[in-house]
Parts: C-alpha cells; structure tokens; sequence
C-alpha cells in the first residue's frame, strides 16, 4: 500500500486491526483518503466494511493499528472524540432520526447545541440545506411521517449541517424501497460534487462506478484489492473480485 | 321514587353516615397524602437504582439489580409491618427528640415496593430506546451526558409516563394497607364508625363510600394513563 504514505492524506489507516471476541472483524487494513477525494467500500457482508467506517469516527475502538483524520490520531486513548466528530460526518443504514424532533430540530440540534452557534444562523443553514435535499416544506414533519428516502435525505442534512470535513454513507440506500433509492444517490452525487472528502459503503455498483474516484474491495477484514472504477470494473485483478462481481453484476 | 327517597330518610343508612361524611373526607385526604410523598420519593429511589441499573460497571449495576427485584417481589403488606415495627417511635437527632408519626412510617413503607417498580418502569424506558440513537447522536458529537438528556430521556419518558400513571394508581389503592398499622387514614376512620354506630346493615354502605372515594380518585387518572398509552404507541409525537 504505497498511497497510505502519501502525505496529503486526509484520511488514513495503517495496519488497522479490530476483533469483538475472537472474531477478527478487521484484519489490517491501510488506505488513504486524500482531500476532495471519493472512496467506495465494496465487498460480501460480513467483510468489515462498516466496521471500517464505525472505527474512523470512534464509534468502534480499533485494538492496533493507526488511524489519521486531518491530523487528529483517532486510537489516541486520550482522544477528544467530540473534535473527531466535529470533522466527520455519518449517515447510517436506518437513518437514525430522532423521532421527537420534527425535520428541521433535527438539523438544527447539534449545531446549536454541540457547537453553540447562534440559533438563527443554523436555522438558515438548516432551510438551505433542507432545500438542497430537495425537502422544502418538510420542516415541520415528523421522521415517522416521512417515507424512508425523505428520512435518509434529512438524515444527510442533519450530518451536513455540522460542516464537516469528511462525510462517510454507510449503505445508505439498503434499507429503501427501488424507488427512493435515486432520489437519495443524487443527494449524494451534489455533495460529492461540492468537493467532500466522502467515503461510502455501497452495493449500487453503477453508482459507484459513477461517482468514486478510487474503489476498495474488502474480503474476510482484509482490503484485496484497491483501483479506479473503470479498471475495478472492467478488468478486475483479484479472483475474490471477479467471483464478486460476477454475482452481483 | 321511593327507593329513592327510602335511601334519604332518617334513619336510613346514608341519613346515619352524612355527619360522618367531614372525617371520611379528611381521613382520605391522609390516604392522598401518603400516596402523593411515596410516590416523590419512590420516584427518587428507583430513578437512582434504574440508572445504577444501566450502569456498565457490574458492582453498580448488580447490587441495584439485586434491590430492584427484593423491593419489587416483597409483599407491601409485610413490609408495612417490617417498616413500623423496624423504625423507633421517636429519635434523637442533635439534642432534639423528634417523634415518627405513623403515618410517615407508612410513607417510608410504601417508598420501597415503589422505588422497586419505578426502577424497572426507568431501565425499561431506557432500553425502549434503541442503541442506534446513541451512535447517531455520538456520530453528531454529542456527549454521553447531553445525549441522555437530550437526545434518550425525551424519548424514554414516553415509554415511562404510562406505567408510572399506572403504578400511582395502584399506591393510592394501597394507602389503605396503613389501617392495619393503625394510621386514621379512610379505612380506620370508617372503622370508628361502624363500632361507634348502632345501627344494623351499616357495613356495606360505609366501606361502599370508601370505594367511591377510591375509585373517583383513580379511576381518571388510570384513563388518562391509558389514553397516553394509545397516543404514543404509534405517533412519534
């Protein structure tokens, strides 16, 4: 893995081990995000993927292993979490919308309440980016009157109004129907465009293929193969690559 | 018409209760009193073991356990007795004897099954919410203190409010367990009355008063438990 010692890196893992119990979960894993940069985490379920994501924010303790989020050492025991967290955004399979806050409280909570910033500055910033995610006039709904793709929508808006740095999806799009998954890969597609750092967990294969600038290919923890999508694609190297895709594709 | 009037003329069992009628009232007040301090510090209690009881440390959370499920699985009658018997009649406190009234004895009784239950009704609330709320919450850098209150209390409170409405319901009913240590709350009162009246046939009118009494009480508050229920079983708000 050259690209992990790239010093531009935004994000970077090196040799990142995670076990729960005697499961090995993550079984050394490098890479590197550089600034602006698309990262797609592909692979079967079960190989870690997530895992990878839930440890770049410290939701999950890695056990060795170093992981760098512009600049902040993440394994650190004496980490401020909370700084990390500032920095990286996280939108989560189940969306994970506070049910008793209407749409747009749920944007604007952490904002005011965990940066302290001025209400009536994050109340602008929350009905910009409630517009952007195409959901003007659902200020005032509940998460439990929004369909699944109106949820996840929000649910991006929320972690977006954070200004973050980096912003990881973490199959974002599993749990909703055919037809809201569009809606939500073209919010995606204009924050990945406003020049994010993101990194996603993702099955739409032609919507990675579409977007990342680099594509990883996790197996049983381990990272077997990194490139281009049009090379991941086409002309994939790996035999647990090629027996993959010839599943899915 | 006159079973009506049968029912209010002199001599009837409802013309020999109505003088009455001050001291039942008063004596249910006592009742009302008892319940509303138990069910303070019952509240206090088992929100401190519920809390102790979602603790990750085992030496906190099972030595809650262990009370929780005591205090939850005694008899409140035999811990009537165990409380007003155990507590002296008076103690010192600096240079000053202060006498324990029954009736506070009885407070203290009825604190212990409560605290045991509200205990439960707290974890139980707790765990209602799911952990997903943490993570995303921890995700938008909240701290574990502000997301409990902020983010799992209101949440958890749902769940909570009915079966402690519930719960108060069920105090009040037994404020009258206290008769039997002797507290004049509505059951001894209405007892007086019937060994100081003469009259015959008195028995089921008089404890039929306290029922009313009882129910009238309770009875709005347990539907209003219910319908809280209803209303926040499927709406998020």
């Amino acid at each position: 893995m050259t690209d992990s010692q790239t010093p531009s890196a935004h994000v970077r893992l090196t040799d990142v081990h995670k076990s729960f119990g005697k499961t090995e979960v993550l079984r050394g894993i490098s890479m590197s995000v550089a600034r602006s940069e698309i990262v797609c985490l592909i692979g079967p379920s079960g190989s870690g993927k997530s895992t990878i994501l839930r440890c770049i924010n410290a939701l999950t303790p890695t056990n060795t292993g170093s992981i760098k989020v512009d600049g902040i050492e993440v394994t650190d025991a004496k980490l401020d979490a909370l700084a990390l967290r500032r920095k990286v955004g996280m939108v989560f399979q189940s969306y994970n919308l506070f049910p008793h806050r209407t749409a747009l409280q749920n944007i604007m909570m952490a904002p005011i309440q965990v940066l302290g910033e001025p209400r009536r500055e994050v109340e602008v910033r929350a009905r910009e980016l409630l517009a952007k995610v195409r959901l003007e006039g659902k200020e005032n709904a509940y998460p439990g009157e929004l369909s699944g793709g109106q949820q996840q929508r929000v649910a991006i808006a929320r972690a977006l109004c954070m200004n973050p740095e980096v912003m990881m999806f973490d199959e974002v799009t599993a749990a909703l129907d055919p037809e809201m998954v569009k809606e939500v890969l073209n919010t995606i597609r204009d924050v990945a465009r406003d020049g994010m750092t993101c990194i996603l967990v993702t099955h739409e294969m032609r919507f990675a293929r579409e977007v990342a600038n680099r594509i990883h290919f996790t197996d049983k923890g381990r990272i077997v193969e990194s490139n281009t999508p049009q090379e991941f694609f086409d002309h994939p190297q790996d035999e647990r690559t090629q027996a993959f895709l010839d599943k899915v594709l | 018409m006159s079973a009506l009037t049968d029912v209010f003329a002199p001599g009837s069992a409802f013309a020999t209760l109505l003088p009455w009628l001050p001291l039942v009232i008063k004596g249910f007040g006592l009742n009302l009193l008892i319940s509303a301090l138990s069910m303070v510090l019952g509240l206090l209690l088992g929100v401190l073991l519920g809390g102790m009881q979602m603790a990750q440390t085992g030496v906190i959370r099972w030595p809650a356990r262990f009370l929780t499920l005591f205090f939850r699985n005694s008899p409140w009658l035999v811990i009537m007795f165990y409380v007003m018997f155990l507590l002296p009649f008076e103690i010192h406190l600096a240079s000053f004897l202060v006498r324990i009234p029954d009736w506070i004895k009885a407070v203290l009784a009825l604190t212990i099954p409560v605290g045991g239950y509200v205990s439960e009704i707290v974890r139980g609330g707790l765990k209602s919410v799911p952990t997903t709320q943490w993570e995303a919450a921890g995700a938008l850098a909240f701290g574990p203190v502000s997301t409990l209150l902020k983010i799992i209390l209101p949440q958890a409170v749902r769940q909570m409010l009915p079966p402690t409405m519930n719960l108060y319901c069920s105090v009040v009913m037994a404020t009258s367990l206290a008769n039997i240590v002797g507290v004049q709350e509505v059951m001894t009162i209405t007892q007086t009355i019937l060994s100081t009246e003469t009259r015959p046939g008195l028995i089921l009118p008089a404890y039929g008063l306290t029922l009313v009494l009882f129910f009238a009480y309770v009875f709005p508050i347990s539907l209003l438990a219910r319908r809280l229920e209803r209303v926040w079983q499927f709406g998020a708000h």
